[in-house]
């Protein structure tokens, strides 16, 4: 097996390349942005390669043509705009890589009527322009929230959607982990948030607030912090929903923590993030936890420019336009860009299929699949990653920046390009490697190079605190509303819409709501009450902007007064899968300015009602449920945590029967509760590494979803805003498995190392020993799942079928399966092991979902083996076992989970 | 009708009645007289016949109980062997030889040999077989009359005074009969 | 109390047999034909949607990842359970003498056999591959050392289920040889001769064979009466040895066999009702055997009802979270209107035997049964899908909708059990002549002596 480096933008990467094809993505750990896990979307990417909807060759008006034939043509045009001095736009969404960056600057020496706009559909626009007003810094800081002891989020999804949120998830896994040293400091974290993120349902204090009463939530924050820096500023803030103690408390707790703190907006309100860089500046953040001297380059766009474009193109000011990574005619307006559009002479997209934006275009030229092409990245100043290709492409495709140098006139690769980029600018920062050969080798085998960073150190903030909060009071009046608030967000799945055709993400239950295959519009329960709304109920959502029709999903945590919608749904145009699910909720962002928010929002019933594919029906986990009598969830206070860590004696269980005894191994895991943060990052990993098919939304609806392992996601409390709790669930490997004694045929039984299998070929499908599982975690074959038009996803095409695990059996229909605790892996890690002569290493196998772990929540390991990690934790006072009493005896320990409140 | 050699000819006097009471009498009274009874032939079960007839009480208990013994056995050693000498295996921590959980297939293979057996066991007694040549005495028997068949042995049987002692005894008929069997 | 006629009127044995086998040598009448196409229609129907799933996918059904029983299971228990009256009263009233089984135990035992027979179908198609159904038998095999799960309820049930279909097929057969030579020696036509010769296997009606015949179905009985109690301990079992809450209760064993006679008698009381109407067999299946029927209803169906109360006491009293909560989700949860039911049909409607008036009119009976069997239909479908829908773990609670494959293919074994029943009266003596003419014989024999 061979497991070449790869980057991309969020994450760097390991491929798993089986019979030459990849069919599995896990994180490089050598990256300190990911450091080993893969997102959920990261995850997916590697079936998006296998996507038959990918261009099988480049279009000329719509026609498929020869490269030769495009090239000309371009070029040809190119030239006549070039000798008639008329306008090239190059569109391109942020450009993480610096020798394309620095290709374009050739580009424009060729072209010099070129001019580069960057736009990123979901920007940070507002923060990147406060910085440059704040600090004279052009760009996103690198946030360091691994130094932090106490975080605020204000309307900011960073564990989910935000800048980078693999980093900041291992970051949070590791500033809460209590398993290593119970002495250290446990990150605090607060949250102000409109809808209820990711992010928001992991702080231990989480405060539901209106989009509108932000600004004056951040100003009051800012006061609060200024008095006690001493630099009080003389404000009236404005009445908002939080209680004055409660930000005086935070303030107190901010600056206790000074320097190890951090806060942090994901408002596209400029005044807002300016007030937020106060507060940082006065808390000595600024050079701390915020590194300005090295910062990212994951977001750059500025979408105010796309507006200016728009408006030149009506006016005829544009010739010609190449558009990468971007498709306005979805993220932006459809007709708006299809207007404007008209006027350009020549228009190309380096789309890698057609899209709402390509097809208009006068050509397609299709870029590589990321998996089938170099690149050279800079996510963050100072790292370097160097991604290789790991398969031949697989479509008539061409690099994107090939394309661009072919049009110049040049004769080189890309890949030559780069190098050549590598060796000029990055061979002499380092001093590791005398020959630039031994220098790039060493970069594509660890796809990671770490130069020596500058030192961060503290900016002055430019602008007066008065005259900063004044601007925010005027703006927050402006604001000021009585009406119902629109938010749009990101989903962790479909992002912003680019990746909707990927089955794997589509049918990834949120883990908030647990809806899949949709976006819906989010209403707080009291809302719902007096809209007279019910689950399912669609509505009109209305602004003078833009209206959409979309089904009413009730959310808890929802700020009362204010509708949740996610972007990235209603692709018009984008492959089979994708297509008709959810609503485009871009055009009430395209107004110009990406607000945040929208006011004045009408919401009227149409009086039709659908059901959404939720993969779990009940949702709260309260004294109604029995929450403290089912011994499922087991959660504590940090107070009563150091104050007694041991949780009440166990009762030990009898049995009538002696037990069995494991010799070698003996298989085991734990979850730490705490660390998991709902992410689904491992959902998608079991998906990908066990062949796990995907069922389509009406299927899901039934409740049929096959996942192996689940996110289970709990209520408690106050409805309006809610305690979360996530329990990742999967099969318990019970000792006294419950499912074995009733299989009519031992279709399922245990192993000696203690895995409970399931044996697909015997299966008969009685489905009995699904109905005897306490966890509910065994998945039935209600149909064929493969080579079946009815489900018409990956598993139904011969590209998309390339994905497929082959160390795993693909399941018939008929028969039951679950998590094998990746029992493939275990055979392969014990093999490797007996060829090399050595024992099995702790850690040596790792799981699919535990790789894939931004917040290492979940360890595997032998319990057999006292030394081992899920030994020493399954000692640990947190560790329990749900379900306990049933005397199941499952092999997955799940440790309490601690939140930094008051008792 | 030509019979072969091997074919022995058995002469049947008949005596029909209409009632239950009577013919049981008349078997009594003709057992009395030293007649022995070949059989009689009865629309349904007659309890009373088998004491008057001197029958012995029947023997299929035995049968059903000897296979039933076995049926039981049989499964028990089955279920043993496979769970604990052929093929052993963790089923849900239970242990190997889990004894109670055998028995109900053991009970029910208990009874499927027991009742199987001796249903066996009363075909072949009775000898009822398929296509088997019905001995048709009278049509009526399966309707309403009951027969008490005497077999003329040859020298010691005396028609005349069994033939008295039918019509005396209330039979309805009396007739002769020849079978081959 | 004097015992009920057995009997209406003075039959002599001749009109007996004649009026028995006279559906046998007749044209059927006009109600027999339309029941048996609409019959027919069911079963088609059933057949069809079978053949669709099988193709398919059980994904047809409304099952999903929490309940993986629902339609299919219930309809199980509930045929296996109709099943039971049959046995009941060809065995085990045998053994206490009850002589007014005689005039029904013939059709009650068909209604036990086509009973089985419908709910066989169902762990068959549940299965999702049921053309390998054959590996649930420990039979000898080139897969190396390779058995079947002998701690499986559900293994038990293949064993107590195939015991059971067999015997009680052999039962009712050699039950029925009498009356087969009976039909031998009246039926016209050849084709009716040599079917009914081979069927009666030379029987002469020889007292010697008699006598060992009674034994045989002494030794049957005795062997059936304990099959019986074991078939629906080992159903009750699938919950019982469970740990889903709502299953995983040791009063099942009793309650289901209860529940089943009950059923069992409904239906029985449904089909005779039905069949004297149309055969024209009032004077042998008298309202006197209806009021018997009537009156084991009413004690089983107060029986019931104690199990129900006893089961919601034993939940209280556990102290057991979860075995308080599936009882309480029983009543008030999403499924509350099943209990709702349940607890209608068969605690409350059965106490209305108790008026003579209720128990003597076949129009109220036959409403009743029905109620009845509709009740203890829905006995089992809240016992089985409800503790599924919401067991331990909030997160995986479901709720359940039949599909039209899943009610279909119920209707469908209605249309099974009816064709085999209407074709049954037709071409088997329906009621035991031979033993009826027993009672007969003596019933004249004691006028005799009185007069």
């Amino acid at each position: 097996m061979r497991r070449p480096v790869v980057g991309v933008v969020q994450a760097v990467l390991l491929v798993k390349n089986r019979d030459g094809r990849p069919i599995k993505i896990e994180g490089n750990t050598e990256s300190p942005l990911n450091r080993g896990a893969v997102c959920a979307t990261g995850q997916a990417t590697v079936l998006g390669l296998y996507d038959d909807e990918r261009l099988k060759s480049p279009l000329w008006q719509g026609q498929s043509v020869t490269w030769e034939k495009i090239d000309q043509e371009v070029v040809k045009t190119l030239s006549d705009i070039k000798a008639q001095n008329g306008n090239i736009v190059i569109l391109t969404s942020a450009l993480p890589s610096p020798a394309a960056k620095a290709l374009l600057k050739e580009w424009i020496q060729q072209y010099p009527t070129t001019e580069v706009v960057t736009y990123d559909a979901i920007s940070s626009s507002a923060l990147i322009e406060a910085n440059r007003q704040s600090f004279g810094v052009e760009g996103v800081p690198h946030y360091h929230l691994e130094k932090a002891h106490v975080v605020v989020g204000i309307n900011c999804d960073f564990l989910g959607t935000w800048i980078s949120p693999m980093e900041f998830a291992w970051a949070y896994g590791e500033r809460r982990n209590l398993r290593n040293d119970q002495n250290k400091v446990f990150l605090k974290h607060v949250q102000f948030e409109t809808a209820l993120s990711l992010t928001g349902s992991n702080a231990d204090h989480r405060i539901p607030i209106t989009p509108a009463d932000e600004s004056a939530i951040v100003l009051d924050l800012l006061k609060s912090v200024s008095k006690l820096a001493s630099q009080s500023i003389d404000i009236t803030v404005p009445h908002h929903g939080v209680a004055r103690d409660e930000i005086e408390s935070l303030a107190r707790d901010l600056w206790k923590n000074r320097g190890h703190s951090l806060v942090i907006s994901g408002s596209q309100e400029l005044e807002t993030q300016m007030a937020v860089n106060a507060i940082n500046s006065l808390l000595g953040n600024i050079g701390e936890t915020i590194d300005l001297d090295n910062i990212s380059f994951q977001k750059e766009g500025q979408e105010k420019t796309l507006a200016a474009l728009i408006q030149k193109m009506k006016s005829g000011g544009v010739q010609a336009l190449i558009l990468h990574g971007v498709n306005p005619a979805y993220t932006f307006s459809s007709e708006e860009f299809s207007k404007a559009l008209k006027t350009v002479k020549l228009s190309i997209s380096l789309s890698e299929r057609l899209d709402e934006t390509s097809s208009q275009t006068t050509a397609v030229c299709p870029d590589h699949y990321f998996l089938e092409s170099w690149d050279l990245l800079e996510p963050v100043s100072s790292l370097l990653h160097v991604r290789q290709p790991v398969i031949r492409p697989l479509r008539d495709s061409r690099q994107a920046f090939e394309s661009l140098l072919k049009w110049m006139g040049r004769s080189e690769t890309y890949y030559e390009y780069l190098r050549t980029y590598a060796k000029n600018q990055y061979f002499g920062r380092q001093t590791s490697h005398l020959t630039f050969d031994g220098f790039w080798d060493r970069c594509v085998h660890d796809g990671v190079f770490q130069f020596s960073q500058t030192p961060s150190k503290s900016f002055a903030f430019n602008a007066s605190l008065s005259t900063l909060s004044e601007t925010v009071l005027q703006k927050q009046k402006r604001l000021t509303s009585q009406s119902l608030q629109l938010v749009c967000y990101e989903k962790i799945s479909v992002r912003d819409g680019s990746v909707a055709n990927n089955p794997w993400l589509q049918e990834l239950p949120d883990p908030i709501s647990k809806v899949s295959w949709d976006n819906y519009a989010c209403l707080s329960p009291a809302l719902a009450k007096s809209l007279f709304c019910e689950e399912g109920d669609v509505v009109k959502i209305s602004t003078d902007q833009s209206s959409v029709v979309v089904p009413v999903h009730i959310q808890p945590g929802q700020a009362l007064q204010t509708i949740g919608l996610a972007l990235g749904y209603g692709r018009r145009q984008c492959g089979k899968v994708g297509e008709k699910v959810g609503v485009n909720a871009y055009p009430f962002l395209s107004s110009g300015n990406h607000a945040s928010f929208f006011n004045a929002v009408t919401v009227e019933k149409t009086g039709d009602h659908v059901e959404l594919a939720c993969t779990q029906l009940h949702h709260s986990m309260d004294k109604a449920e029995g929450r403290e009598e089912r011994g499922i969830l087991k959660e504590a206070t940090l107070a009563s945590f150091i104050k007694d860590p041991g949780n009440k004696k166990k009762e030990e269980n009898v049995t009538l029967w002696e037990e069995k005894d494991y010799e070698g191994h003996h298989w085991g895991m734990v979850v730490d509760l705490t660390n998991c943060i709902g992410c689904s990052a491992c959902v998608v990993s079991c998906q990908a590494e066990n062949n796990v098919p995907v069922v389509g939304k009406d299927e899901v609806r039934r409740q049929r979803e096959m996942h192996w392992i689940r996110i289970d996601r709990y209520f408690s409390g106050d409805e309006n805003n809610p305690e979360t709790s996530f329990q990742p669930m999967m099969c318990q490997h019970c000792g006294n498995a419950p499912c074995e004694t009733v299989c009519p045929v031992l279709a399922t039984v245990h192993s000696s190392d203690g895995l409970n299998q399931q044996v697909y070929n015997r299966c008969v499908g009685t489905r009995y020993c699904a109905n005897n599982c306490p966890y509910k975690v065994r998945r039935f074959n209600w149909f064929d799942y493969a080579h079946n038009d009815r489900f018409d996803y990956n598993m139904n095409s011969d590209l998309g079928t390339m994905v497929l695990n082959p160390d795993i059996v693909v399941r018939s229909r008929g028969v039951m399966e679950k998590c094998s605790m990746c029992v493939q892996r275990i055979q392969e890690a014990k093999l490797a092991a007996k060829r090399e002569g050595v024992p099995l290493k702790d850690g040596d196998i790792k799981l699919a979902c535990e790789q894939s772990c931004p917040s290492q929540a979940i360890v595997f390991g032998n319990m057999n083996d006292p030394q081992s990690r899920v030994a020493q934790l399954q000692k640990d006072k947190r560790s329990y076992h749900v379900l306990e009493e049933l005397n199941v005896k499952p092999v997955v320990s799940y440790l309490t989970k601690i939140r930094d409140q008051r008792d | 009708m030509s019979h072969n050699n091997f074919a022995r000819v058995k002469d049947f006097l008949l005596g029909l009645y209409d009632d239950e009471q009577r013919m049981v009498a008349a078997v009594k009274t003709l057992r009395a007289a030293g007649f022995a009874i070949y059989d009689v032939y009865t629309p349904y079960a007659v309890h009373s016949l088998d004491g008057a007839m001197g029958l012995k009480r029947s023997r299929l208990g035995i049968v059903t109980f000897i296979a039933g013994l076995t049926g039981l056995i049989l499964s028990l050693t089955f279920q043993f062997w496979t769970n604990v000498i052929d093929w052993h295996v963790n089923i849900g921590g239970k242990p190997d030889n889990s004894t109670l959980a055998f028995i109900p297939v053991s009970f029910e293979i208990t009874i499927l040999f027991g009742a199987l057996t001796t249903v066996a066991a009363f075909f072949v007694r009775s000898r009822l077989f398929p296509k088997k040549e019905t001995l048709v005495l009278d049509p009526a028997i399966t309707d309403d009359r009951f027969v008490i068949a005497l077999q003329k042995v040859d020298g010691s049987f005396n028609e005349k005074k069994a033939h008295g002692l039918l019509v005396a005894s209330g039979a309805v008929h009396i007739a002769e009969k020849s079978v081959i069997t | 109390m004097l015992r009920p006629a057995l009997i209406d009127g003075n039959v002599t044995l001749k009109e007996l047999t004649d009026d028995i086998n006279r559906p046998l040598n007749t044209k059927p009448g006009v109600a027999w034909t339309i029941g048996f196409l609409v019959a027919l229609a069911a079963l088609l129907l059933g057949v069809s949607l079978v053949a669709y799933q099988i193709k398919v996918g059980i994904g047809t059904w409304g099952l999903n990842k929490t309940i993986g029983w629902a339609f299919d299971i219930t309809n199980f228990v509930f045929w296996v359970g109709i099943g039971h009256a049959g046995t009941l009263i060809s065995a085990i009233l045998l053994l206490f003498r009850q002589k007014w089984r005689t005039s029904i135990n013939r059709s009650a035992e068909a209604m036990t056999i086509f009973a089985v027979m419908c709910a066989a179908i169902f762990p068959l198609i549940h299965m999702g591959r049921p053309w390998l159904a054959f590996w649930v038998f420990p039979y000898p095999n080139t897969r190396g050392s390779l058995w079947v799960n002998f701690r499986s309820p559900l293994l038990w049930d293949v064993f107590a289920i195939s015991t059971y279909f067999t015997v009680s097929l052999v039962f009712w057969y050699i039950g029925m040889i009498p009356d087969l030579a009976t039909v031998r020696d009246r039926a016209t036509g050849k084709i009716k001769k040599t079917i009914y010769g081979f069927l009666s296997l030379g029987w002469d009606g020889s007292h010697r064979t008699w006598s060992r015949y009674e034994a045989l179905c002494l030794i049957l009985a005795g062997l059936a009466t304990p099959l019986v109690v074991s078939v629906h301990t080992i159903v009750s079992m699938d919950f019982a040895t469970s740990v889903i809450p709502g299953w995983h209760t040791t009063i099942f064993p009793p309650y289901f066999v209860v529940g089943a006679v009950f059923s069992g008698f409904a239906m029985v009381t449904t089909l005779l009702v039905i069949t004297r109407k149309v055969m024209h067999l009032e004077k042998y299946i008298t309202i006197g055997h209806l009021e018997a029927i009537a009156k084991v209803i009413l004690v089983t169906g107060s029986i019931v009802g104690l199990a129900y109360m006893t089961e919601l006491f034993t939940a209280w009293y556990s102290g057991n979270y979860y075995e308080q909560f599936a009882f309480k989700n029983r009543i008030v949860g999403p499924y509350g209107w099943t209990y709702a039911i349940m607890v209608f049909c068969n605690v409350i409607t059965p106490q209305f035997l108790w008026f003579k008036k209720m128990r003597t009119t076949p129009a109220l009976l036959f409403v009743l049964s029905i109620i009845v069997n509709i009740g203890m239909w829905f006995e089992r479908f809240v016992i089985i899908m409800t503790s599924l829908s919401r067991d331990f773990l909030p997160s995986s609670w479901s709720l359940y909708k039949p599909t039209f494959v899943e009610v279909g293919t119920f209707i469908g074994t209605f249309g099974l059990f009816f064709t085999c029943f209407l074709l049954f009266v037709r071409v088997l003596p329906v009621v035991a002549m031979w033993e009826v003419k027993s009672l007969v014989g003596h019933h004249k024999e004691e006028d005799s002596h009185e007069s």
